[in-house]
């Protein structure tokens, strides 16, 4: 970017400058543009998994609803309840939204294509993801409502409880790939499946498992979206919440499943990584990138439409009684297994291997039974009357 | 330090208008933090005065009303209603009618169970099997449509047999939905009812014994969860279901404790397969004949007083009428399932969480306006 | 076993005031006089023979004089003796059942309309709790040594009791106006 602005004969500290500026506006850009698109796309995909059709009206297939959304929530009046604590109540959503915001900085979208490749690319975006807490809990504290105060405090306790076994999940790709930084972490993977993170050893599979749990409590996300559980408490922290500020919620909602999408693929997926021959081709590697982003968030929005919720003891059973000490094996277990096979890469691409094709084997089985559900729901059942069917 | 520090509950105010409240009902509750101190069910909010009503309108014309008493399975309303007239009046009603009464009510109870399903999974959070089991509540619709023309209040079911005979094609339609339904209902089962973190949010949790089941007198499939072997169905016969071969399922501490949500849950799964085979069974032995006996434009029941209860989706629906030979009755009150299982809640739900009241809720299918009449 | 039975073995064994009601309705009951109510209900239920574990249906009626049904019959009833005791009064109906050996029995009671106070089941069966509740907030009977007699169904501010005969439908609730239209008025009946 900068080198395009040095290119248009600009002196360098305005290039930078602008440079910057330049590219904060890209992501702010695509920031809002994939949290709304992401809306639409759940939203047509839940009314498939549920036999309906979701919204079609606006534009192409409704591909337009989430303009339409934005546009009328930003033209609701702003109402702060009586009694609220008017300056957290206003600030509490921008926290969400900076909390989500500033995670795209250190995101790879493909080789060589990011924002900051800082040298603790991993460590900030766990730090930064925090800020998302203390909005929530602001907002449920500020709003004078006590399911929003309920609903705060839930997302605290649990935001708060994921993240030790997600930063002690994550230890294990650092020690695997020896960086923080997001773009090394990529690099240390290949384009081939068993190259992946994901199959390099069982305990990158538990590894990946703690982490992908993890990160559904911590973009709560059923099942673990007790800060908003509709049928418990209304509408959890955002229930006060009207017009721009209830969207700026939801966005940055939308946006972190995004987020939480691309950080699996860069971690475990292989990010944007490209077979050596067409290793340059960016644009391709942009897609790749997409193209898993796109399978995990599909795999989030299926979880989130099939399985019900937590209860808040269980939740937090999960996270400190079986997530934690099973972060710490992964931890242990893989230490061990690199130091075992530290001479036989033969080994290490033998056991990536394996656990490859017995994961195929799995998705064979599940398709197989998917395939069965989906004959036997066929039954007719709207076939015309006798009477109907000799016209 | 806590000497200093003063703790108090908080009292969170849950309705009327809550997500999960299925209808206008408020709940006065005492936390600690998300633990329930007190529960206090405030109820009364659909309160319509029916049975004021019923003492200025005709007794045929109470029926539509009878419908919107439980309008979720309104066919099973219409003929406790119709029942207990035709006891106090001794009316002898034409077996085809009675094998059409058991089939529509059977239906219904199937659609009734269907919401129950629904709704306790949605508030678990677990709205794809509320929308599936909607889709099939509309074939339901449909084929009840095809009788009497209505969707959702039937008004179909009346003194001395039933309004209309069945339309061409109802066997065929209804056959094929049964054979369409039997599937569903067992992947809705593997879909969520053997869930784990279903079963984990269900098993173990408020906890009815049997004994505290009867001194609260729980019904229907409240009742059975707890383990009370006891159908109105079978105890006390009416109508032809001394012909019928079916079972009554009772809850057997599936994943837990006997008497918990998820056995009353388990039951009312069963009662649907139950349902399916009694449709099943009227379906192949319907006789033909008239579908009404005559009865006169305006009636009056002798003077006398009955209690009826005939079994609803809801528990046992007790009619009890007082009649003093005139065109109206005298007094009129509907004892439902709802209202009792209502009144155990301030009991059981002490200590358990927030989410489990819902749960609570949910597994024993409170309908308000059932609930107020 | 068959309310007679019932009945026969009640005064067997009790001294509670009571008779059988045998009316050309479906139904038969056994009267209990209201002062012995909680006596006959206890032995009901823990009498080994009747076992009524279970109140189905707890209700009462307004009953005025033009709907008066079997007064005649209540001959040990006192009250009855006195010829200047207004005949309308509240009738209760207990409706009962045993799951352990599927009988059921129908218990009736009365009491004066001026004096509506009555002995409350809730010691014996829980269940009677709302089933009270509902009967003194629509009818307006006291039940005594009910732990928590509350309106259930209107709101606790509301006067009158909906179901007796006499209640008037109030023109106004808290300065909400109700007043019947020009319309409603032309549908009712002259001289109400």
């Amino acid at each position: 970017m900068e080198s395009i602005l040095l290119g248009l004969g600009l002196e360098e500290a305005t290039a930078q400058i602008l440079g910057a500026i330049l590219k904060a506006l890209i992501v702010l850009l695509f920031f809002v543009t994939v949290g709304g698109v992401l809306t639409w796309v759940e939203r047509r995909l839940s009314g498939f998994m549920q036999s309906r059709l979701g919204p079609n009206r606006v534009g192409p297939q409704g591909f337009l609803q989430w303009i339409a959304d934005g546009v009328k929530l930003v033209f609701k009046e702003d109402l702060v309840p009586d009694g609220a604590d008017r300056v957290l109540f206003r600030l509490a959503p921008y926290f969400c939204l900076i909390g989500v915001f500033c995670t795209l900085v250190v995101l790879p979208w493909g080789s060589g294509i990011i924002i900051a490749d800082l040298n603790v690319g991993l460590f900030y975006f766990i730090s930064i993801t925090s800020l998302v807490v203390i909005g929530v809990l602001m907002a449920g504290w500020s709003s004078n409502n006590k399911w929003s105060l309920l609903g705060g405090m839930r997302a605290a306790a649990q935001i708060v409880s994921y993240e030790i076994p997600v930063g002690l999940g994550l230890l294990v790709p650092i020690l695997i790939s020896g960086t923080l930084s997001m773009q090394g972490i990529m690099a240390s993977q290949g384009w081939l499946p068993w190259d992946w993170m994901l199959f390099k050893s069982p305990f990158t599979v538990l590894s990946f498992f703690i982490f992908f749990v993890g990160s559904l409590a911590e973009a709560n996300r059923i099942p673990f979206d007790l800060p908003e559980a509709e049928s418990e408490l209304v509408s959890g922290y955002c229930t006060e919440y009207t017009g721009f500020r209830y969207a700026v919620f939801f966005l940055s909602e939308w946006a972190n499943l995004f987020v939480v999408g691309a950080l699996t693929t860069v971690v475990y997926l292989g990010g944007g990584n490209l077979p050596g021959m067409i290793s340059g081709l960016w644009v391709v590697s942009l897609l790749v990138f997409f193209l898993k982003t796109g399978l995990v968030v599909f795999l989030i929005i299926w979880i989130r439409w099939t399985l019900p919720r937590f209860r808040i003891d269980q939740l937090m059973k999960l996270s400190w009684k079986y997530l934690l000490p099973a972060a710490f094996l992964a931890f242990f277990g893989q230490a061990l297994w690199m130091l075992l096979t530290w001479k036989l890469p033969l080994v290490q691409l033998a056991m990536a291997v394996l656990i490859f094709l017995t994961f195929l084997v799995l998705l064979y089985l599940f398709i197989k039974r998917v395939s069965v559900n989906i004959k036997e729901q066929k039954t007719s059942v709207n076939s015309p009357l006798p009477a109907e069917a000799g016209k | 330090m806590s000497a200093a520090l003063k703790t108090d509950y908080l009292t969170i105010n849950m309705g009327p208008q809550h997500p999960s409240t299925h209808g206008v009902i408020r709940f006065i509750i005492k936390t600690d933090g998300e633990i329930i101190h007190e529960c206090d069910p405030d109820i009364g909010y659909l309160h319509r005065g029916i049975e004021k009503l019923a003492e200025s309108v005709s007794w045929q014309g109470f029926v539509p009303f009878t419908d919107r008493v439980d309008y979720v399975c309104a066919m099973n309303a219409n003929l406790s209603y119709s029942m207990a007239v035709e006891k106090l009046m001794g009316l002898e009603i034409p077996q085809r009618a009675e094998y059409i009464r058991v089939i529509v009510s059977e239906l219904n109870r199937i659609s009734s169970h269907a919401i129950a399903i629904g709704a306790a999974n949605m508030d678990m959070g677990a709205f794809t099997p509320f929308v599936h089991l909607l889709r099939e509540r509309e074939h339901i619709n449909d084929l009840l449509e095809m009788i009497c023309g209505a969707r959702l209040t039937y008004n179909y079911i009346c003194i001395g047999g039933v309004n209309y005979d069945l339309p061409p094609g109802f066997k065929e339609k209804t056959l094929e939905f049964l054979d369409h339904f039997e599937v569903v209902v067992e992947q809705i089962n593997r879909l969520i009812s053997y869930n784990q973190i279903f079963i984990k949010r269900f098993a173990n949790v408020a906890v009815v014994p049997p004994e505290m089941a009867m001194q609260y007198n729980l019904v229907g499939p409240n009742l059975r969860g707890s383990g009370v072997k006891f159908d109105v169905r079978v105890a006390e016969p009416y109508s032809i279901y001394p012909e019928l071969d079916f079972d009554v399922p009772v809850g057997e501490g599936y994943e837990g404790t006997l008497g918990d949500c998820y056995d009353r849950y388990l039951v009312r799964v069963k009662e649907i397969r139950e349902s399916i085979k009694i449709i099943r069974q009227c379906l192949q032995r319907i006789p033909g004949g008239e579908h009404k006996a005559v009865v006169k434009n305006v009636i009056k029941p002798p003077k006398g007083h009955i209690y009826f209860r005939t079994e609803t989706p809801r528990g046992d629906t007790g009619y009890f009428i007082y009649s003093d030979g005139k065109t109206s009755p005298n007094r009129l009150k509907i004892r439902t399932g709802s209202f009792t299982a209502m009144s155990i809640i301030p009991e059981i739900a002490k200590g358990v969480f927030i989410a489990d009241l819902v749960a609570i809720i949910g597994s024993l299918d409170v309908v308000a306006p059932e609930l107020d009449r | 076993m068959n309310t007679i039975g019932i009945y026969e073995l009640l005064k067997e064994k009790t001294n509670v005031v009571a008779s059988f009601q045998e009316v050309e309705g479906p139904t038969p009951s056994i009267y209990v006089r209201s002062d012995f109510l909680l006596e006959a209900m206890r032995f009901l239920k823990e009498d080994e023979e009747l076992k009524f574990e279970i109140l189905m249906n707890q209700t009462a009626f307004h009953e005025t004089e033009d709907s008066k049904l079997f007064w005649h019959l209540y001959f040990d009833a006192p009250k009855d003796q006195d010829e200047s005791h207004s005949h309308e009064e509240l009738r209760l109906f207990w409706h009962l059942y045993s799951y352990t050996h599927y009988h059921r029995v129908v218990i009736e009671s009365s009491i004066p309309i001026g004096n509506p106070v009555i002995d409350s089941v809730t010691s014996i069966w829980k269940g009677a709790d709302w089933l009270e509740r509902e009967t003194y907030d629509l009818l307006g009977i006291q039940f005594e040594g009910h732990p928590d007699l509350r309106r259930i169904m209107m709101p606790e501010d509301w006067e009158g009791y909906p179901l007796r005969k006499d209640y008037v439908n109030p023109t106004a609730y808290q300065s909400i106006d109700n007043t019947p239209s020009e319309i409603t008025r032309s549908f009712q009946p002259k001289g109400k």
